[in-house]
């Protein structure tokens, strides 16, 4: 069973649409990636996956639990860091840790010390003082320290600096595969995740673009530049091929899929020279938004 | 149980301060009213100070106790869907059964009983029914005297106040201290230039005039506590905005009462 499933899921704000009949699959043992331009409805996809919010419409089930109905027995499993999530600026780092850990059966104090050491955390001050790298690597502690089946992440990086950021990611990662969990990760930085997504999905403005392996996604995009033989060839683009743009002779595209085996110089004309290249998601990412634009205008 | 023990936890580290105000503030009152008969008979502006800044406390106890009850912290958890206790592992319900028993026991019972305690003690010991503190002050309202010793008690309070309570929600509370600290000060500063402890000398200095250098030092004196002031509350606060007010407030009352010297001379 996936941790997570989602059917038709939306969320609506008054009469703005922030999640639109999402319906998407995050496999066990993935570090799954949710991607999208600011506004994309990122933070209300996992902020309804939660119960945080409650859904307009549709159903997701998380751990094997409605989303509505998410209670201890869940929450217990589940960690979840955002940069939008509050915690008393009064509280101290400890403190918050002794609040939260005699909720956790599954709580690992020798993990809670390591990451403490690890991240360089004074445990006596106070969150108010705290920088915002600082405070984010407090709220990992509290999150990874239970060793949680389920790690939700919304926007955990940004504003990070690069060693930090590395520092951050490599311990997230080491811990989920030490564990085998799972991990929901959102960012606006498709770069940012590139090399640690299993699977990513993809929303722009509120709507799943697509949600898929990594490896499969990168395998079945190529950038494609032909020069045709004669300048009446490839008469009209087809509807896989994103970003179509003639000069001349040349054609560029990006081919979207069943890349390897496609006849090139039968799709093209006879005679036609074809070079493909590999992309990379960013690639892949805008390739997909400006196409998307392009049909709306 | 541990979603008890961890809200009392977090509760207790966030409220502490509001929760000894209550317990002090319950634990002095009777002792107000005894103190405010002590004052009558003897007529002392400190007596008179003390039990006037005792008696604000018992306005002030269920601004705090709502203050408390209607707040777990400066985020507000219950209401905000992104504080960090919605996705603690907790039963439904349970934490704000939590809130309830600690505000029975932490805000009602424990300084009733410390009040009981303290009235019972109080009692024994003076062989004097406890009477509430401002009952007999009442009479003294009149008297220039009891005012300015009620705005300076109560400035001292609204300050305390405001470093118990959420600042971001108290922008009323901080023009309220700005305003009695201003005039708290200026006018205990005023008692002090002239003289007077008591009740019986402020009679005797309102109706002297001053001779025109005892004026100007008296101006000069109170402008330099001003600055004084003016400079430990900017640091205090934090706000240089704030200082500057209220040295532009306390500076006015200065001018105005170099004026009034004048006047007199």
């Amino acid at each position: 069973m996936n941790p997570i499933d989602t059917d038709k899921f939306t969320r609506r704000f008054g009469r703005t649409v922030a999640l639109s009949d999402v319906t998407l699959a995050v496999p066990e043992g993935s570090i799954c990636a949710v991607l999208g331009p600011n506004g994309a409805g990122k933070t209300t996809l996992l902020e309804t996956l939660l119960n945080l919010l409650e859904p307009s419409a549709g159903s997701a089930q998380v751990l094997g639990c409605d989303s509505r109905r998410l209670g201890p027995a869940q929450f217990a499993r589940i960690g979840y860091v955002s940069e939008t999530q509050r915690v008393d600026e009064r509280l101290r780092i400890g403190e918050l840790l002794d609040v939260v850990r005699d909720l956790y059966p599954t709580w690992d104090r020798a993990l809670e010390a390591k990451l403490l050491r690890l991240f360089e955390l004074p445990v006596d001050r106070r969150f108010k003082a705290l920088s915002r790298g600082m405070r984010i690597r407090a709220l990992f502690v509290a999150a990874l320290a239970f060793r949680p089946k389920l790690l939700v992440l919304d926007e955990p990086f940004s504003g990070l600096d690069p060693v930090m950021r590395d520092d951050l990611v490599t311990t997230v990662i080491d811990l989920a595969l030490e564990d085998g969990s799972t991990v929901l990760l959102s960012s606006h930085d498709i770069d940012e995740v590139e090399r640690i997504a299993s699977d990513v999905i993809f929303l722009d403005q509120g709507r799943l673009v697509l949600a898929e392996e990594t490896e499969a996604l990168r395998s079945r995009h190529r950038k494609v530049v032909a020069r045709l033989a004669t300048a009446g060839a490839a008469a009209s683009p087809r509807e896989e091929w994103l970003g179509f743009e003639r000069a001349g002779e040349t054609v560029s595209f990006v081919a979207t899929s069943a890349v390897e085996e496609t006849d090139w110089s039968r799709e093209l004309g006879g005679g036609a020279s074809v070079t493909t290249a590999p992309l990379t998601l960013k690639e892949i990412y805008l390739a997909h938004a400006r196409a998307r634009q392009g049909r709306k205008e | 149980m541990e979603t008890m023990k961890a809200f009392w936890r977090y509760d207790w580290t966030l409220n502490r301060g509001r929760l000894i105000a209550l317990a002090v503030i319950a634990a002095l009152s009777p002792l107000a009213g005894i103190v405010s008969r002590s004052g009558l008979d003897s007529g002392s502006a400190l007596v008179i100070f003390f039990a006037a800044f005792t008696g604000f406390s018992i306005l002030l106890f269920p601004v705090l106790l709502l203050g408390y009850v209607s707040n777990l912290g400066r985020t507000g958890a219950p209401l905000d869907f992104r504080h960090f206790s919605h996705l603690l592992p907790i039963e439904p319900g349970k934490w704000a059964l939590a809130k309830v028993v600690s505000v029975i026991v932490l805000g009602v019972l424990i300084p009733a009983a410390l009040w009981l305690g303290m009235s019972i003690a109080v009692v024994c010991l003076s062989a004097r029914a406890v009477f509430l503190p401002w009952q007999d002050l009442m009479p003294l309202l009149l008297s220039c005297q009891v005012i300015v010793s009620f705005v300076a008690a109560g400035a001292v309070w609204v300050m305390l106040f405001e470093s118990l309570m959420p600042r971001a929600q108290d922008q009323g509370s901080r023009l309220l201290t700005l305003g009695l600290c201003g005039v708290g000060v200026f006018f205990c500063a005023e008692l002090l230039v002239h003289g007077v402890t008591s009740i019986r000398s402020l009679e005797k200095a309102v109706t002297t005039s001053l001779p025109f250098w005892k004026a100007a030092c008296e101006a000069g004196l109170l402008l330099v506590l001003v600055v004084a002031i003016g400079l430990i509350y900017v640091r205090y606060c934090q706000n240089r905005r704030l200082g500057q007010v209220l040295l532009l407030a306390l500076g006015t009352l200065v001018v105005v009462d170099a004026a009034r010297a004048l006047l007199w001379w």
